[in-house]
Formats: structure tokens, C-alpha cells, sequence
């Protein structure tokens, strides 16, 4: 026996064919209409998600490059800046090998020391240099105070700190952008070891180091270097108590290791002077002017580095006071040796700093070629998993158009089928 | 019987069978009917001249053509497919909102952290760091307003709950007055079929399973409705009727009884749009808690990092957003059983302490007696994947650690706690619509790290000392170095400067170094130079732990000193704003193995699949149904070739009936007429 075919259940079924096969050309011409093979995530919840993870990973490439490209003139800043200071040590050098031809009389310096102090200026600039945003751009973190300062002593302090801004390049890549004023100007080898005095910055008096050098170099190699001392102004014995480091540092009894008494400002505390108890002949000393407090610490660190202001502002001032005679003419003589030696010292600095900055710069340019060949990648999974194939598409939309069509007229044809028709 | 009574017979059948047919053909359109036949037999033959002659035929009733096996299968798939349907409806609604550019969470998290980023290469630039404070805003907005658009749709589900359950009582007292009619008609007819009736007694009855899936059973002539496990909707002609009650935790539906009682049957709601509107409103929970979760996160997430920093001004670093334990915030996340002991008097907090360890979960707290000793106990229960915890209590204030949050019950809430109370815990629900800015000025992002470190400059020795990391900041004015009191200690303060003197090459002393006279020892140890050597302890049990860490490379010489100082006028640090960018890739959530990102994306992969999943069950149930309502209508629908034929039968039979009182007319005149 046939099957029993109902009235209602043709329509039904019909109607419901042709809706689902419409539902579906609705579909894919939105599909088409925005070029996009997921409309929502359900219709591929995996790739979805992998959608969501690549998108995620070229918004950070895009962050990365842009990153890059800052990192990029920021160096490009940053390697012009010590270029200028290349340059500008190579007419310090000619103006030291000048200065000390047989023909240089005191008067001929002091025209080449009034070139050199205007050099000494410039440099003080550079180093001094802000941006665009005012921030002073050798000051390590503390962008926003000035970096370099001349002491009354007419020696240079620097007043920032080690800081090295960083930045993010790629996942594990940290690509510094700065560098600090100490490591260029500062942190340069010198010759000769050297004392450099500061007063504590705790002091609650008002005395202030005026000048520190060493005064006898062999005394001071042998008897003092490497060691650091400690001078403690003893209000009640109106006295300087000069200490070893390392005693203060033990944690036991600070006992000085000689006093001077306080006669005045400004006073020179002597320490290679041989009226002094044992140890004498320490070969520094320092001068402190002003009038200290009770307990104002300072201290006299040994150090063989010499920044590179203090060596040319040296080598002017020796222009300057050094006369004719031929005491002060070895004296002169031994000046410009170090001071060459210094500045070799010096350019040396420059030319590793420069090449740090070729390296980071290298480094930028191989992430961000890498980064773009990621880029590159990742687009093409994505247009892989997100993108509609247009040609499978239109030629789907087809098929749906036709069967639509067909079962559309078809409809149209089995419905006016009925027996009612003959019933005339 | 006679020719004539034979032919009167006849007519009669085939005109009631062609009203019956007639009646087919007008109701050929109406989905709920049932086509009818006239059931004919014939007549008790009678003994006539010794032999039984037949009589003619007879209408013994009018039936409907019905299959109940049919119309029940037709009811279960009613209730699947409906379920399935307004699942699908709802989730799909959602599905679309999480992957949309605009309304979806993705992009807002990769531009605010790019915005810190971008800021981060220039730590003083006022115009990127409001860039910062703008994309947070939008972020945190952005996140509202997703969380607002679940929690519209989830009170919109409530909505058609309630107006759902007022639907099946109409629906159920419909069918209890149907079942009085019938036997009514039943009795009246002396058991005629009140067809119609029954037609409309199963059209309602495949109403109310669309709405919950039923059971019936026949009883007598009437049918008697229940739902769930045998509970009844319908017993004869009395009806309950269906309402919603807000319920402790959620909306739930009640059972009113005759005399007003209420009973929640929330979980008997198997089948039908109730039951896919439960199923969704599940799902939608579960959706706002990984929301809250994600927003938890990144909110706490950064206002740690930036707390580890110190602002524009020097001083340590505020909350970016709103703090994750503030105000009311930690008792909303604690719902009380309307039913405890004393529920108006057992306020209880729920403290976020552990991002990477919170779950998108569930908890309920309940009152027990654990010890049968000492104060009362607890039990907690993580609704995900019912895990138990239970907890010894303690006298007084008690506080119960577990997921990343904690429970904090004071000792006067647990003065008011009885055995059996219970509390519904939601750690993470609440957390997308928390979510907002805190911050005001540019000024008070943290983008400077509170240490800087310093290599003497007459060092003799090539040691190194790296710039440093902040791990914890701690309130406490004891400069003692002990892991409870780090050096690091009121806010904005470095405790005391810190000294690292080398004795050797390998061996150091770490100094407090606040009184240059006479600096305090710390603590000695060494190093192996030519590596990174870790100075200070990492954890806040370890020794030596000062509340940061730093690391000495190279060789350093004997009487080599590094420094570690307060950053004050650290205005071009950008260190701390590179590490709250880094927060984007740091796989911070469910114990470190996910990003936001990567949370949020498996978020949507989660919906997706269910959506499909809901997509697929929709178009088999619908399907089902289909083919189940094509057999129903194969038996009981109305073919109109069926009933034409049927109509040329029945007016054939008309026609020789009439034929046969006309021949029986002749035979009566022809009689008459020989006769005259």
C-alpha cells in the first residue's frame, strides 16, 4: 500500500525545503558580501579562536615595529650626538699637540685655551643636550634635572644616575635607547689614579670641597691606592678625623687615622704632610671651604677614571697658569702627555659606544625583518582560516539559486495537481 | 426489510459520509486535525420467507483517524526541538557580540596595552600617558557594556520564564477543562466521540510541551498531566498552576498548589523553552564569570604592577582601576539563603587574594558540624566540578582561603550562623560591571621603578650591577632586614640606602647604609663572578629578602661598591611602564597557563562550540519533529485526492441508493398498475 500523503504535509514540506535551501543562498551571499568565511564564531568555534590568537600576536608585531622604528631614531640621535663629540675630541687632540709645539710661548696658550674653553663649553652642551620633550637626554632617569654641573671647584660632577631607558622589541628583546651621561662622559679610563672628594649630601653644615688632587703620585700609588677615605668634621675637637674606609665599614670602633685641626677657611687637609702621626705620605689631600657642622662627612675616593670635561678643562687651566720658565714647561710637557693619553682614552669610549649603537641598531633591523617576515605568515593564516574562496562560494550560491528555482517551479506544478480539477 | 428501507439506508450512509468528507476537505488546513471516517456496517439481516436477507447498511460512529503512539512522539519532539530552539535562539545572540570588533573584548585589551607601550618610550610625554588613561576607560567600558548586554538578555530569560509558566497554566487549565467536557459529551452522546474536543485537548497538550515536556496517562476519559518524575499538572479536572519565585541564587520556577503553597521545581523543567532557556541562563552565568574573571584579572594585574612603581611625583603607584576588594564590592559577590537562621545578620565577605589561582566557578558555602566540637564548621562546594573543602571553624573571626579568594566571616556574622545555613559564593560574577578607572591624572601612572642602582665610579674590577626589580612593597617602619620587614618600607620612602662593598673578589658585605659613619651590617655572602649572581632573597619567606631584587655580573674587586638608592626625580624610568606592558603576554590566569588574550579567545572558542553545538541539535530536533509530525499527518491528515475520490464514491452510492427507491417505486407502480 502507497504511503498516505497529506494535504498539509505537502505544503509543509515543501515550504520548508525551499526555506531552508533560501536560508542557505541568504548565507552564502553574506558570506560573499563580506568576504569572510566565519560570520560568527560558531560556525568554526576553533578556528574562531585560533583567529582571535593570530590577531592578537599582529597587533603585537605591529606594537614591536612601531617600537622598532622608535628605537631606531632615537639611536640614529644618539650616534650623531657622539659623533659631534668625536669630532670635537679630535680639535681638542690638535689643539693639545698645538699647544705644545717648541714655538708655544705662555701668551700663544692661552689664545688656544680660549679656543679649548669654548670647546669645553660646547661639550658641557652636548652633554647637557635635552629633546623635544625637554628631558635631558644623558641624565640616566633623572631626565628632568641637568645633568652636568661645574664644581666650585672647577672640576665636573654628574648628577643623574646609571639609568638606561629600554625598550620592548620583540617578546625577549629589550633594546636599550639611551645611554647614560656617566658612561659616556664620565666612565673613561685615566692614566693616572686619582683622588675625587665629595662632601656627604646629608651635610647639615655648609662646608663644601673646593679641590682634591693628588699630591705626590708615587706616594699615592703605593701608600693609598685602591683605598677610599673618610673625613668626619669633630665639632667638639673643632677638628677633620681622616679614616680608612674599611674601618668604618667593620662595625666596630671608628679610631681616625689622623686629625687636623680647623685653623680656618678655606682649610687643606694634608694627607701626605710629614708632621701627620703614621700613616703619612698618603699622597692627597683635599680643600674644604665654608663651615661644617658637627659630624658633616667627606670623602676622598680613589679612582683611576678622569671624565672627559675635567681633562680638557685641566689641560686649559695648565694653558692658562703655566708659564715660560723650563720648570713649568716639563710640567706642561708631562700635562699633554696625559692629557693625550686621556683623550685616547677617551675617543676609545666613543668608538665602543658607537659601536654598542651599530649593534643595538643591527639588532632593531634583524627583529624588525623578522618580525615582518611573522607578519607576513600570519596574514596568510589568517586570510587562510578567515577567508572565504570566492570561487567555491559563487559556484555554491549557484547550485542554491538553481535548486531554489527548481523546487520552487516544481512546487508550483505538483500543487495544481488535483483530482478536484477533473471533478467537473 | 424492504427495497425501500434498504435504498433509505443507503442514502442515509452516504450522505452522512458525505458530510463527514466534507467536512475533511474544510478542515484540510487546520494543523490540529484529525481527519474523520463514518464507520459503516450493516444491518442485522432479517429471517425473511427462510432466508436471512440482508438489511441494508448503518453510520455506527464517526471516528478520528489517530495514532497515539504518533501524537506522543510527536509531543517528546515538540519539548526537544522547542528546547533546542530557544537555546540556539539566545546563544546565538551572544556568539555574534564576543567575536564583534566593537562589542568584543579583544581589541580593547591589545589597544590599551599597546597605549602603555607606546607610552612606555616616552615615560614624560602627559599626552601619551592620557592616551593610557583613555584606553583604559574604554577598556573598562568596553567591558560593562558586554557584561550589561549578557545580563540584559539573562533578565529577559527570567522574563520568559515567568511569562512561560503563566502560559502553562493557562494551558493546563485548559486541558482540565477539556477533560470535564469530554466526559461531559461522552456521556451525553452515550459515547460518541466528542472528536473535536479530543483534537483540541492534544493541540493544547503539544502547546504546554513546547513549553516543559509532560507525560500523560489515560485515566478513564480523562487525561491526567504530569511533569518531571510523576508530579502532577493535571489529575482530572483540578490543575496547579506554574509560577516563577526569586530565588536565593537565581529565578526559580514554583509549583502553586490548591492552597498556595509553593514548590520549587526549577529542575524538574526537563524539555521544552523552559528547559533551553535554563540551560542558556547556565551558560550566560558561566559567560559573566569568565568575563568577571578576565576583568579581575586585568585590573588587579596592572594595579599590582603600577602599586610596584613610583608616579611623576615620586610617590609609589595608586590603582589604575577601581581596587577588586573595595566598598560593597566583596558582599556582592555572597548571596545569603533567604531560608537561614538569621539571614539579615550574617553579612560575609569574599576577598579576591590570588588572581592566577581564581576559577570561573561557583561556590556555596554551607553551615556544618564537622568536629562535633567547638564552633561550627564549614563546607564548601565548588559548583564546577563539585569539590569539597571542608573547614575546622575557629572561635571569633574566621577566614577560609581556597581558589584565590578568601571567605571572611567576622566573628559577629558567626555569632548568627546556624547549622544548614547556606551561602551561594559568585568570586568572579560581579567583576565585569565592577570594573571601571580609578586614576585621574597622567601624572599617577607608575612608570618609574623605585630603586636605582649605582656601580661606584672608582671601581676597579668590571663588575656589573643590573638596574634592578621591584617584587613587594610593605608598610612597615622596622628597618630590620628580616622577610617581614623589607627595606622597602613606607610609601614613597626608601627605607635607607643600601651599600654592597666586595672584601674579595667573591665575597660581599651588604650594608644599611642610612648613617654613612657607621653602616649597619646586613648581611654577607658571595658571588661567582663572570655570572649573574642574585644579591637578595626572591620570596617573601626567603633570607634575606629586602622587597627587591638586583643582580652583580663580571668581576668585581676588592673594594668595589654598588649602591642601591631611592629613584627620586626618576622621571625618564620607563622601567615599570615596560613591565605593565609586558602584563599583555604574561600567562597570569588559571595558575599561570593564559593570557587575557588567550582567556578571552578560548572564551569565545567555549561559546562557539556550544552555539554550534546548539545550531546542530536545532536542526536534528527539527528535523525529528518533521518526520514525526509527516507520519502523524501520513494517518491522520486530510489528502484532498483521497477525499475527491471519495466524494465521486460516496455520490455513486447516493445515486443506486436513489436508483433503488426508484426501482422499488416501479415495482410498486407496475404491481399497482396490473392490479387497475
Amino acid at each position: 500500500m502507497a504511503i498516505r500523503f497529506s494535504f498539509l504535509q505537502g505544503f509543509n514540506t515543501s515550504v520548508q525545503d525551499m526555506q531552508r535551501i533560501q536560508q542557505q543562498a541568504f548565507e552564502t551571499q553574506e558570506q560573499i558580501a563580506s568576504g569572510r568565511r566565519i560570520l560568527t564564531p560558531a560556525d568554526d568555534p576553533v578556528a574562531s579562536a585560533r583567529i582571535i590568537q593570530v590577531n592578537q600576536e599582529l597587533s603585537q608585531l605591529d606594537q614591536y615595529l612601531d617600537n622598532a622604528d622608535s628605537v631606531e631614531s632615537r639611536l640614529t640621535l644618539a650616534e650623531i650626538q657622539v659623533e659631534q663629540v668625536t669630532t670635537l675630541l679630535i680639535r681638542v687632540r690638535e689643539l693639545t699637540i698645538q699647544s705644545d709645539a717648541l714655538s708655544m710661548t705662555k701668551a700663544n696658550r692661552q689664545a688656544i685655551a680660549t679656543e679649548l674653553d669654548t670647546r669645553l663649553d660646547e661639550l658641557l652642551d652636548i652633554a647637557n643636550t635635552r629633546d623635544v620633550n625637554g628631558e635631558y637626554i644623558f641624565a640616566g632617569y633623572q631626565g628632568s634635572e641637568k645633568p652636568f654641573e661645574q664644581t666650585a671647584a672647577g672640576e665636573f660632577v654628574y648628577r643623574g644616575d646609571d639609568g638606561q631607558r629600554l625598550v620592548q622589541v620583540a617578546s625577549s628583546t629589550q633594546i636599550p635607547i639611551s645611554d647614560s651621561g656617566k658612561r659616556i662622559f664620565m666612565d673613561i679610563d685615566s692614566v693616572q689614579t686619582r683622588v675625587e672628594a665629595t662632601a656627604e649630601a646629608g651635610n647639615s653644615g655648609a662646608a663644601v670641597v673646593v679641590a682634591s688632587r693628588v699630591t705626590d703620585q708615587v706616594n699615592y700609588d703605593d701608600n693609598s691606592y685602591p683605598e677610599d677615605y673618610v673625613i668626619q668634621f669633630n665639632g667638639i675637637g673643632n677638628q677633620y678625623d681622616v679614616y680608612a674606609r674599611p674601618d668604618i665599614l667593620d662595625g666596630g670602633v671608628n679610631t681616625p687615622l689622623f686629625s687636623v685641626a680647623n685653623s680656618g677657611s678655606p682649610i687643606t687637609i694634608d694627607a701626605n704632610a710629614t708632621p701627620l702621626a703614621a700613616p703619612t705620605n698618603l699622597g692627597w689631600e683635599i680643600t674644604v671651604a665654608g663651615t661644617p657642622a658637627d659630624g658633616d662627612l667627606f670623602y676622598a675616593n680613589s679612582t683611576q677614571k678622569q671624565d672627559v670635561l675635567t681633562t680638557i678643562a685641566k689641560l686649559s687651566e695648565g694653558m692658562k697658569t703655566l708659564g715660560d720658565s723650563p720648570a713649568h714647561e716639563i710640567l706642561f710637557d708631562q700635562l699633554v702627555a696625559e692629557t693625550l693619553n686621556n683623550l685616547d682614552a677617551a675617543e676609545l669610549n666613543m668608538s665602543e659606544i658607537k659601536s654598542e649603537i651599530g649593534a643595538r641598531q643591527n639588532t632593531v633591523d634583524s627583529v624588525r625583518t623578522l618580525h615582518q617576515q611573522v607578519e607576513l605568515i600570519n596574514n596568510e593564516v589568517l586570510s587562510d582560516i578567515r577567508d572565504l574562496d570566492y570561487a567555491e562560494a559563487l559556484s555554491r550560491l549557484s547550485i542554491e539559486t538553481f535548486t531554489l528555482e527548481a523546487s520552487q517551479q516544481s512546487f508550483v506544478r505538483i500543487s495544481s495537481l488535483s483530482l478536484f480539477n477533473f471533478l467537473r | 426489510m424492504s427495497l425501500l428501507g434498504i435504498g433509505i439506508s443507503g442514502i442515509t450512509t452516504s450522505q452522512t459520509s458525505l458530510q463527514v468528507t466534507g467536512n475533511n476537505i474544510a478542515n484540510a488546513g487546520v494543523e490540529s486535525y484529525s481527519r474523520q471516517r463514518a464507520e459503516l456496517s450493516t444491518r442485522p439481516e432479517q429471517l425473511q420467507g427462510g432466508s436471512y436477507m440482508g438489511a441494508g447498511n448503518t453510520v455506527d460512529e464517526v471516528n478520528r483517524v489517530v495514532d497515539q503512539f504518533l501524537t506522543n512522539q510527536i509531543r517528546l519532539d515538540t519539548s526537544s526541538h522547542s528546547s533546542f530552539d530557544i537555546f540556539a535562539t539566545n546563544i546565538e545572540q551572544i556568539d555574534s557580540l564576543l567575536a564583534d570588533d566593537f562589542s568584543g573584548l579583544s581589541t580593547a585589551i591589545s589597544e590599551f596595552f599597546s597605549a602603555i607601550e607606546s607610552s612606555a618610550q616616552d615615560p614624560t610625554s602627559e599626552p601619551a600617558r592620557q592616551v593610557v588613561i583613555s584606553q583604559a576607560d574604554s577598556l573598562a567600558q568596553r567591558i560593562n557594556s558586554l557584561t550589561g548586554r549578557v545580563e540584559q538578555q539573562l533578565s529577559s530569560v527570567n522574563t520568559q520564564l515567568n511569562s512561560l509558566s503563566l502560559q502553562a497554566t493557562t494551558l493546563v487549565e485548559g486541558i482540565a477543562t477539556l477533560n470535564g467536557g469530554i466526559a461531559d459529551q461522552l456521556a451525553r452522546g452515550s459515547g460518541a466521540q466528542p472528536n473535536q474536543l479530543l483534537d483540541q485537548r492534544e493541540e493544547l497538550l503539544r502547546q504546554l510541551s513546547e513549553i516543559v515536556n509532560v507525560s500523560t496517562v489515560k485515566d478513564g476519559d480523562s487525561l491526567n498531566v504530569f511533569v518531571g518524575n510523576g508530579l502532577p499538572l493535571v489529575t482530572g479536572t483540578t490543575s496547579l498552576a506554574l509560577s516563577t519565585e526569586q530565588g536565593p541564587n537565581s529565578l526559580d520556577v514554583v509549583l502553586v498548589g490548591p492552597s498556595g503553597s509553593s514548590q520549587r521545581v526549577t529542575h524538574l523543567m526537563t524539555g521544552g523553552e523552559m528547559a533551553g532557556l535554563l540551560d542558556f541562563r547556565d551558560i550566560g552565568n558561566e559567560l559573566l564569570n569568565s568575563i568577571g574573571r578576565i576583568a579581575i584579572g586585568l585590573a588587579d594585574g596592572v594595579n599590582q604592577q603600577n602599586a610596584l612603581g613610583i608616579d611623576l611625583d615620586g610617590n609609589l603607584g595608586s590603582d589604575i582601576f577601581l581596587d577588586v576588594n573595595t566598598g560593597s564590592i566583596p558582599q556582592q559577590r555572597v548571596r545569603i539563603d533567604g531560608d537561614n537562621s538569621a539571614p539579615t545578620l550574617q553579612n560575609i565577605d569574599v576577598n579576591i587574594t590570588d588572581i592566577t589561582q581564581l576559577t570561573t566557578s561557583d561556590y556555596r558555602l554551607s553551615v556544618v558540624d564537622n568536629d562535633a566540637a567547638g564552633p561550627l564548621d564549614y563546607r564548601v562546594l565548588r559548583v564546577s566540578d563539585n569539590t569539597v573543602t571542608v573547614v575546622n571553624g575557629v572561635a571569633g573571626a574566621q577566614s577560609i582561603e581556597l581558589d584565590g579568594f578568601s571567605i571572611d566571616i567576622s566573628a559577629a556574622t558567626q555569632s548568627n550562623l546556624a547549622i544548614n545555613d547556606q551561602f551561594y559564593i559568585q568570586p568572579t560574577r560581579t567583576g565585569g560591571a565592577d570594573i571601571m578607572v580609578d586614576i585621574t591624572r597622567v601624572q599617577e601612572l607608575a612608570y618609574a621603578v623605585p630603586i636605582v642602582t649605582d656601580a661606584k665610579i672608582g671601581n676597579s674590577g668590571t663588575g656589573e650591577v643590573s638596574s634592578g626589580n621591584m617584587l613587594a612593597i610593605v608598610d612597615d617602619g622596622d628597618l630590620a632586614l628580616s622577610p617581614a620587614n623589607p627595606l622597602y618600607t613606607s610609601p614613597g620612602v626608601l627605607a635607607a640606602p643600601v651599600l654592597i662593598r666586595f672584601t674579595t673578589a667573591t665575597d660581599f658585605t651588604v650594608f644599611e647604609n642610612s648613617d654613612p659613619f657607621n653602616p649597619e651590617v646586613l648581611f654577607s655572602s658571595t658571588i661567582i663572578p663572570g655570572q649573574r649572581n642574585e644579591i637578595f632573597g626572591t620570596q617573601n619567606t626567603d633570607a634575606n629578602f629586602i622587597g627587591f631584587q638586583i643582580e652583580i655580573s663580571g668581576s668585581p674587586q676588592i673594594g668595589d661598591e654598588f649602591t642601591i638608592g631611592f629613584n627620586e626625580n626618576g622621571s625618564s624610568d620607563n622601567r615599570n611602564a615596560v613591565a605593565l606592558g609586558g602584563i599583555r603576554t604574561q600567562d597570569i590566569l588559571d595558575g599561570g597557563a593564559t593570557n587575557f588574550e588567550n582567556s578571552y579567545g578560548s572564551l569565545i572558542e567555549r561559546i562557539g562550540t556550544e552555539t554550534a553545538q546548539a545550531r546542530v541539535s536545532r536542526d536534528a530536533s527539527e528535523s525529528l519533529l518533521f518526520q514525526s509530525q509527516a507520519s502523524r499527518d501520513s494517518i491522520a491528515g486530510v489528502n484532498l485526492d483521497e477525499e475527491a475520490a471519495n466524494l465521486i464514491k460516496f455520490e455513486q452510492a447516493y445515486n443506486a441508493s436513489a436508483q433503488l427507491i426508484n426501482v422499488a417505486r416501479q415495482i410498486f407502480d407496475t404491481l399497482i398498475n396490473s392490479l387497475g
